[in-house]
């Protein structure tokens, strides 16, 4: 997830299939890492709103409609300058 | 096991500014298992100093990783010889111990620790580790029927309970069990109470020096069976 930033994205999109999902426990794993990164961010200096994870629960929930919502709600925060940096391990 | 937990990354950052090349070391033994050290903890700090860096702007760092199987053994630092040539220091993950084996491997480099070491305990369930075994030196547990009251009592007195326990648990902590009534309650169980009413003397600790250290290579050179 971080290597996203690292290349420039603004914020970061997890899309899952929650409870529907064949794997157990999709949902307490997701939030699990999701929180790990998000405390990262704001170590970094980053919003932790910019990452977001979206586990589809409900038939009538509409995963495009939250991605929308989730462009619209980092476009309006502080776009920090994360460059583009060559990765050298 | 030995638990520790991650510094922050603000620390960490702080103790990297001298150097400009930076090897990140897991540990794959207890730093892995307890989710603070291990080749993913490895890899999502590397990444997270390099995001760090390029938002701020400001720094010249060139990070590289690696994983060790144990840091604490020599056999497995030798793995790491041909791998610090153009590093100006090394961030360990691994415990305490693992800091110091590399250090005293490597003489020209500058070790970093990453982790805060922290205790020898056990998972009571995922993410939550408790403190066990405070390597006394001293083992009581067969009188306390294999409950620690040295790292399960924050007293720890060995002649217990104190007056503050309520309710089964502990006066300095309303959510924690009081270790002397666990003990007990266990003692009835295996029906050994008469061992709460032998009295410990105190224990003393001008015995248990430290460093210490173990020498079990004269049994192994005979032949011996240590186990």
């Amino acid at each position: 997830m971080l290597r996203a930033y690292e290349m420039g994205a603004e914020g970061v999109f997890i899309a899952g299939c929650g409870e529907q999902c064949a794997r157990e426990d999709t949902a307490f794993w997701v939030g699990q890492r999701v929180e790990k990164v998000r405390k990262t961010l704001v170590q970094i200096g980053l919003q932790s709103e910019r990452l977001q994870a979206f586990l589809l629960g409900a038939p009538n929930e509409d995963p495009a409609r939250e991605l929308d919502r989730f462009a619209e709600e980092i476009g309006g925060l502080y776009l920090a300058s994360v460059m583009v940096q060559e990765v050298k391990r | 096991m030995i638990v520790a937990e991650q510094k922050p990354l603000e620390e960490i950052r702080r103790m990297i500014v001298p150097y400009e090349r930076v090897l990140i070391i897991g540990c794959g033994t207890c730093m892995t298992v307890c989710g603070t050290g291990g080749e993913r903890e490895v890899s999502f700090l590397h990444n997270a100093l390099r995001v760090a860096q390029a938002k701020s702007g400001n720094g010249t760092h060139t990070f590289s990783e690696y994983t060790l199987k144990r840091q604490c053994d020599p056999e497995f630092l030798d793995l790491l010889v041909d791998k610090v040539g153009d590093v100006d220091a090394i961030l360990s993950l691994g415990c305490g111990i693992g800091v110091q084996a590399i250090a005293e491997r490597l003489l020209d480099l500058s070790v970093l620790p990453g982790v805060n070491t922290s205790f020898m305990g056990m998972a009571s369930e995922w993410g939550i580790w408790d403190e066990r075994c405070a390597a006394c030196g001293d083992c009581r547990l067969e009188e306390t029927a294999g409950i620690c009251p040295i790292t399960r009592c924050t007293k720890g007195i060995l002649n217990g309970p104190c007056a503050g326990t309520k309710n089964g648990k502990c006066e300095a902590n309303k959510d924690m069990d009081c270790a002397w009534v666990l003990i007990y309650k266990r003692l009835e169980r295996l029906e050994q109470l008469e061992k709460m009413r032998r009295y410990r003397p105190p224990r003393n600790f001008r015995t248990i020096p430290r460093p210490k250290r173990i020498m079990s290579r004269a049994d192994i050179a005979v032949g011996g069976d240590n186990g």
